[in-house]
């Protein structure tokens, strides 16, 4: 990237600091959700799937796999572009990057009837410089909350390129 | 996976956590795509990926916190509730490799009634090469909320 795009791409990023979007889920999770990021996972916990189960160990009804709420984009409406990014996230920050690391917090348990409201905003950008030149990072806090306003989590994503 | 919980008095700092691996396959990868709707092509789409200058179609660095997520619930049991979970990818993770993830037990506190264990995590794959690290959890053994 020459100078002048990637200072502008600081620049442009730098000014999404602090900016919060918000997007409210169309519906509830649903335990299929919970089954089918846990298959996908390769994890099959009961907690997630068994009521039963979940119920004998103090829960009142079966949990999400704890990573599910922080990794999904299931509360996103509406359609997606040829690149497969949904239309609703293009502003987001409008720079596709690597991950370099999340940080979860979790509250308390997600369940199947939660209805989940996504407040995300850009939290810092910085530049490193590698043995491969310079190298952007930005991280992205996004909190999650239920329909009664609790808070579920929190994520903090870590996302880079190179410059 | 065991059914029971740990006991907290008898977790001790050192402890391994069974090491938990993971067979990456392409299948999966498309698995974990549909299940976070996320249809991103890097993860998928071979000849879009190399265009970009990628070996090929390469693992959503988030599917580690999700494996890392199972490795610490397993080992602590369904009685206990991950609060924190942290993680750092070192290197990309292809179909094809295998993923070991490791964990130790770095310390225990007990206060106000609250239970909680701090673990460092770290995942390698088939050739020793870390693709994961710093990681770390925070597991809580008393009640959950």
């Amino acid at each position: 990237m020459e100078g002048d795009a990637a200072d502008s791409l600081i620049a442009k990023l730098r000014a999404t600091i602090g900016m919060e979007t918000v997007f409210q889920s169309p519906d509830e999770f649903g335990r299929s959700s919970f089954r089918q990021y846990a298959l996908a996972i390769g994890d099959f916990n009961p907690l997630y799937t068994d009521l039963d189960f979940a119920q004998a160990h103090g829960l009142p009804n079966v949990m999400a796999p704890p990573t599910l709420i922080c990794d999904t984009w299931q509360f996103v409406e509406g359609d997606f572009d040829e690149e497969g990014r949904q239309l609703a996230l293009k502003d987001d920050l409008g720079v596709g990057g690597l991950r370099a690391g999340n940080s979860y917090e979790f509250f308390q348990p997600v369940h199947p009837g939660d209805v989940v409201t996504a407040k995300r905003k850009t939290k810092d950008v910085y530049e490193k410089t590698g043995r491969s030149g310079r190298l952007l990072f930005w991280d992205v806090e996004t909190s999650y909350y239920n329909q009664l306003d609790e808070l579920l989590a929190t994520n903090v994503e870590t996302m880079f390129l190179r410059l | 996976m065991d059914s029971t919980t740990l006991n907290f008095q008898d977790i001790s700092v050192g402890d391994e956590l069974p090491p938990l691996e993971k067979q990456i396959t392409a299948a999966r990868m498309m698995a974990y795509g549909a299940a976070t709707w996320d249809f991103i092509r890097i993860h998928y789409d071979a000849d879009y990926v190399r265009g970009l200058g990628f070996d090929g179609p390469f693992l959503d660095g988030q599917m580690m916190g999700g494996f890392l997520a199972q490795q610490v619930q397993d080992w602590a049991g369904p009685g206990a509730f991950l609060r924190k979970l942290s993680f750092s990818n070192r290197a990309m993770v292809y179909a094809g490799d295998l993923i070991i993830c490791h964990g130790i037990v770095t310390g225990k506190s007990a206060e106000n009634g609250e239970e909680l264990v701090t673990c460092d995590l770290w995942a390698v794959n088939q050739s020793g090469e870390k693709v994961v690290q710093p990681a770390s959890a925070l597991v809580k053994f008393s009640a959950r909320i």
